[in-house]
């Protein structure tokens, strides 16, 4: 029930994932939820960065989710959560790639939905990884927000995560 | 979430001094529409040259020789010559990616290329290609030892974390690279200056922007390429993906 709260849609009607996040008071923030955004003038989806990172609900996050679609494995769709016990520890970004073709059509797409924490001062992290080309979520990826690695052979490593625009403090 | 709306490559049909950028290759398209092809100079390629009836390049009986010619293709039938491409590094405005004013980069940028869209690693120096390579990507141990036929650069990272745009000089690209050039990892460039220039081959060897571009700011990534072809290489009909990787909040 909670989750169809979240998303505004059962969890095996979604197609693609999406974040959601349990506050210290006990409030929910999910990426899908549509806002107004009064300084463009605009409705969007919750953002990382603009709403929790700006308003510093990142330093409150105590559950971080990953609702991710069905795929093969899971026809009812899938969740991976991390507890976050230390403020400014909780990650998220995802991955993308343009391909210019010689010659083809050209492709803008996600490759991956990343959520983890920092477990360390020296930045060692562990992650779940939405992989959007396998439809896939792979749990457990342990790296480094310093030089972040790829889960995927075939996809450059994302390197040195922007520790301000994720409010990640170590 | 922030992620760029739109990004796409533009690419210069005047001159160095006064470039001319044309409309940005949309992304998707039917069959043709949106490509960017080679070609060797003397060929029978013009601008209304459909992608089924585009002409062969002939490979050098022995060695190496750049790939003289780079067009790109709005429509099957609908194209312009990128006329600073030249095979070698004398220009500087090529090619640029054109990024939105919406996206909030968390990460470096890095360019490469691979065979398709499923981004499998090239085989460094296998020919025949296997399955999801292809023959330039992958080059040849005799033609380049084993790097990529394929040679960028890039400038910066197109917006300083600063927010200032960067923007070449026309001129020339540090030295020119030949079809043996790369090295392996990530060549970095730094902040409004020219990447050496570098192999691209997948994760093998690739380029890697000098900073994190400042969130909500349209801006344009300058790059160029040098394309190799050699006596070496698998004759067919290969496609290739010139790639931007990026990370997003």
């Amino acid at each position: 029930m909670l989750i169809k709260e979240l998303l505004g849609k059962p969890l095996q009607a979604i197609d693609r994932p999406y974040w959601a996040v349990k506050l210290d008071d006990g409030r929910w923030v999910c990426e899908a939820h549509t806002i107004t955004d009064l300084r463009k003038g605009e409705q969007r989806l919750t953002d990382w960065t603009n709403d929790l990172v700006a308003t510093d609900d990142v330093s409150r996050v105590k559950e971080l989710w990953l609702l991710c679609p069905p795929n093969r494995l899971s026809p009812l769709g899938n969740t991976a959560m991390f507890k976050i016990d230390r403020p400014g520890s909780a990650l998220q970004f995802k991955f993308g790639t343009v391909d210019s073709a010689i010659a083809g059509p050209a492709y803008k797409s996600i490759q991956g939905y990343v959520i983890g924490r920092v477990t360390n001062t020296e930045g060692d992290c562990e992650c779940h990884v939405w992989d959007a080309f396998y439809e896939i979520l792979g749990t457990g990826w342990k790296t480094n927000v310093g030089q972040f690695e790829s889960w995927r052979s075939g996809l450059t490593d994302p390197g040195a995560l922007d520790l301000a625009q994720l409010g990640i403090t170590l | 979430m922030a992620d760029y709306s739109s990004i796409t490559l533009s690419y210069n049909t005047n001159t160095d001094a006064s470039p001319t950028w044309g409309t940005a290759l949309a992304l998707s398209g039917s069959a043709g529409a949106n490509e960017l092809r080679m070609a060797l100079t003397g060929g029978a390629q013009t601008a209304s040259t459909s992608s089924a009836n585009w002409p062969y390049m002939a490979k050098p009986t022995s060695g190496t020789a750049a790939v003289t010619q780079l067009w790109a293709f709005t429509a099957d039938t609908t194209g312009s010559q990128i006329t600073t491409y030249t095979g070698d590094n004398t220009k500087a405005n090529v090619l640029r990616w054109v990024f939105s004013a919406d996206g909030n980069p968390v990460t470096t940028m890095t360019l490469t290329c691979y065979g398709d869209n499923t981004h499998t690693n090239p085989s460094a120096g296998t020919q025949p290609p296997g399955t999801h390579n292809d023959a330039f990507s992958n080059g040849q141990s005799s033609d380049t030892s084993s790097t990529s036929y394929v040679k960028g650069a890039c400038y910066g990272s197109g917006l300083t974390n600063g927010g200032t745009q960067e923007t070449p000089s026309a001129g020339s690209i540090g030295s020119n690279p030949s079809a043996t050039t790369g090295s392996a990892g990530s060549v970095a460039s730094t902040a409004g200056a020219w990447s050496s220039w570098q192999s691209l081959q997948g994760t093998t060897q690739f380029l890697t922007g000098a900073a994190i571009p400042k969130a909500s700011t349209a801006f344009n990534w300058y790059t160029s390429l040098v394309i190799f072809i050699g006596a070496n290489i698998t004759a067919g009909t290969w496609v290739f993906v010139y790639t931007l990787s990026y990370s997003f909040s």
